[in-house]
């Protein structure tokens, strides 16, 4: 993982695998499981989110002079998904199956059309742009993987 | 990376994709009505001039309707660039593509002499609406996109459509008096295949290339399929061309056809190897329809590939009009309707979404996606689409069914315009809420 885009985007597809699990445990039924893995995902989605908003967005500000355009609209977007987090939270816990399928398919389609415009843009413009994009690199990195030692 | 201009907001208004997706079906349902009054007729031979309106209805009608409107849509997404002035083109686009294919279908039954007028028309709006979309399309082609392999994969499909288009226009004309090809039939066999082959295959394979992954968080298709796949298809389509100009006969045809069906058995392959292998293990319609046009092709070339003489005689005489049924309603229209399910609630959501970027508020009004398309109406309409499906392969082999396809086509697709209209109606309901909201916090 040597470059933004790629950690970046790894991360993604990680956080698309726990919530996928989570998703078929609850289509099965298996509520437990369906707890553990939500637990996991809503974690390092956070991490994700923070990281971004902490410490790559700012830079990319920096970097670029742009305030008001990509990372305003991504910081909506992340507002967009902590809520729909939230509904299916409580959805989870009131053991509503229905309820909780519809919500993570809308969750899943802003998370793929959120990540889609992240990594065909954002991430490729960061990495060209932010000056010391190693150091980027390694902030995130240690900020999610301190949020998982926390974790355990 | 051109910082300038930077947005995230280039999808054109949802009524662009929309007005094309809805009167795709409706043409399918006035078809569905032309088909019950044509009687058993028109199946008795391709070259039934019945049967040419029956096909263009659901390859010009249905099929590049449906595919204009999506591409539309589709770009932005995967390229990050939209077509020009997008309200406007896509609405004329859309306006001569419709009226100049109901004049096509009306001039194959109509009696002389309105039938020349009706061919010119068609012939004079076709091209139009095809040059303008074709050019719009083109501008947006020809820079510098992200997304690689999908984008190749529509280069290559919108040079097929530009063929195809050319082809039928010189076809077209040779009934006007204007004879720059011969009238032999393997011009019109070229014409079938740059359609079916490239324009059509080739954009189902482009685009499963994004959906797939992205929608049933699957693995990506593999590198070697997805960077040499649409290539390959165009050039063995393009040995097909060679083969039909220079041989002057059809059967010339039947080894780059072959090859083109194992191709896309092979795609078939890796389909389903990349959908049993996807992280998201709820049930699906879509993924259903994947699974059904992926079996289906298996099934078309396993048919293709039996020689004639184990064949009996009935099917023999039909068996190119059936595997072209087939491949049409099985393969095509199967990965299409799929698709619509995921696109008509995707996009409306996408768009409420959008206006939920600058109030917060108003995401209270936010449909989920079950609701903007509940499953239950999806699974039906994947049950209708097989019943209407197999007795369109009954009515090929046995005409007197014409009535039953008839009939259940009519359901199907009013089944489809009625989930388009919901949406619809859900969207439009959700922005007026969310406009009230915003006005009210003035």
């Amino acid at each position: 993982m040597s470059s933004i885009p790629d950690y970046m985007t790894a991360q993604h597809r990680h956080c698309d695998d726990v919530f996928s699990a989570a998703e078929s445990a609850v289509a099965l039924g298996n509520w437990p499981l369906a707890q553990r893995e939500w637990k996991i995902f809503t974690r390092e989605l956070e991490a994700h989110l923070e990281a971004e908003e902490n410490i790559l967005f700012p830079r990319f500000e920096q970097a670029t002079g742009i305030t008001q355009g990509p990372t305003m609209v991504m910081r909506s977007e992340h507002e967009q998904m902590r809520a729909l987090v939230q509904q299916l939270t409580q959805a989870l816990e009131a053991g509503d199956q229905e309820v909780y399928l519809g919500l993570s398919e809308t969750l899943m389609v802003l998370m793929q059309q959120h990540n889609m415009k992240e990594e065909m843009m954002l991430y490729p413009m960061s990495q060209q742009h932010i000056s010391d994009g190693e150091q980027t690199l390694n902030d995130i990195r240690q900020h999610c993987e301190s949020d998982e030692l926390q974790a355990v | 990376m051109k910082l300038s201009g930077l947005s995230f907001s280039v999808m054109p208004p949802l009524t662009v994709p929309f007005r094309y997706f809805i009167s795709a079906a409706l043409m399918v349902m006035v078809l569905a009505g032309f088909i019950f009054f044509a009687g058993p007729d028109p199946w008795l031979s391709r070259w039934h001039p019945a049967m040419l309106s029956i096909t263009h209805g659901f390859t010009l009608g249905f099929i590049t309707t449906v595919m204009m409107g999506a591409l539309l849509q589709l770009l932005p997404v995967v390229g990050g660039v939209g077509i020009p002035k997008a309200r406007l083109v896509g609405g004329a686009c859309h306006l001569l593509h419709v009226v100049g294919s109901i004049a096509l279908m009306l001039a194959f039954v109509w009696p002389a002499p309105q039938q020349l007028l009706l061919m010119q028309t068609a012939l004079g709006l076709l091209l139009t609406g095809f040059s303008l979309y074709l050019a719009a399309v083109t501008w947006v082609l020809l820079q510098k996109l992200s997304q690689g392999v999908t984008i190749n994969a529509i280069r290559l499909a919108v040079l097929a459509l530009a063929v195809t288009v050319v082809l039928g226009g010189l076809l077209l004309s040779r009934n006007l008096g204007a004879d720059f090809i011969s009238g032999h039939k393997v011009y019109t066999n070229l014409h079938v295949f740059a359609g079916l082959a490239g324009w059509i295959a080739v954009l189902i394979i482009g685009v499963s290339f994004q959906v797939v992954p992205m929608f049933h968080v699957a693995p990506d298709f593999p590198k070697w399929l997805t960077r040499f796949f649409p290539v390959l298809m165009l050039t063995l389509l393009s040995w097909l061309f060679w083969r039909g100009v220079t041989n002057g006969d059809s059967r010339v045809l039947t080894e780059p056809v072959l090859l083109l069906l194992l191709l896309n058995s092979l795609f078939a392959v890796v389909l389903l190897r990349v959908i049993s292998r996807r992280k998201r293990k709820v049930p699906d319609n879509t993924l259903d329809y994947w699974r059904l046009s992926a079996i289906s092709l298996f099934v078309i070339t396993g048919v293709f590939l039996i020689p004639e003489n184990y064949l009996p005689e009935p099917f023999n005489g039909k068996k190119a009009m059936w595997l072209t049924a087939a491949y049409l309603y099985f393969y095509v229209l199967s990965v299409i309707q799929g698709l619509l399910l995921k696109i008509l609630p995707f996009l409306s959501y996408n768009h409420l979404q959008q206006q939920c970027l600058t109030n917060f508020q108003a995401m209270q009004y936010l449909p989920n996606m079950h609701e903007l398309l509940p499953k239950k109406h999806g699974r039906l309409l994947f049950i209708g689409h097989i019943l209407t499906g197999i007795s369109l392969l009954a009515t090929v082999l046995f005409p007197g069914l014409y009535w039953l396809f008839a009939l259940l086509l009519l359901i199907e697709f009013s089944g489809l315009f009625y989930l388009m209209i919901r949406t619809l109606v859900l969207y439009l309901g959700c922005k007026t809420k969310m406009a009230q909201l915003e006005l009210a916090a003035r």
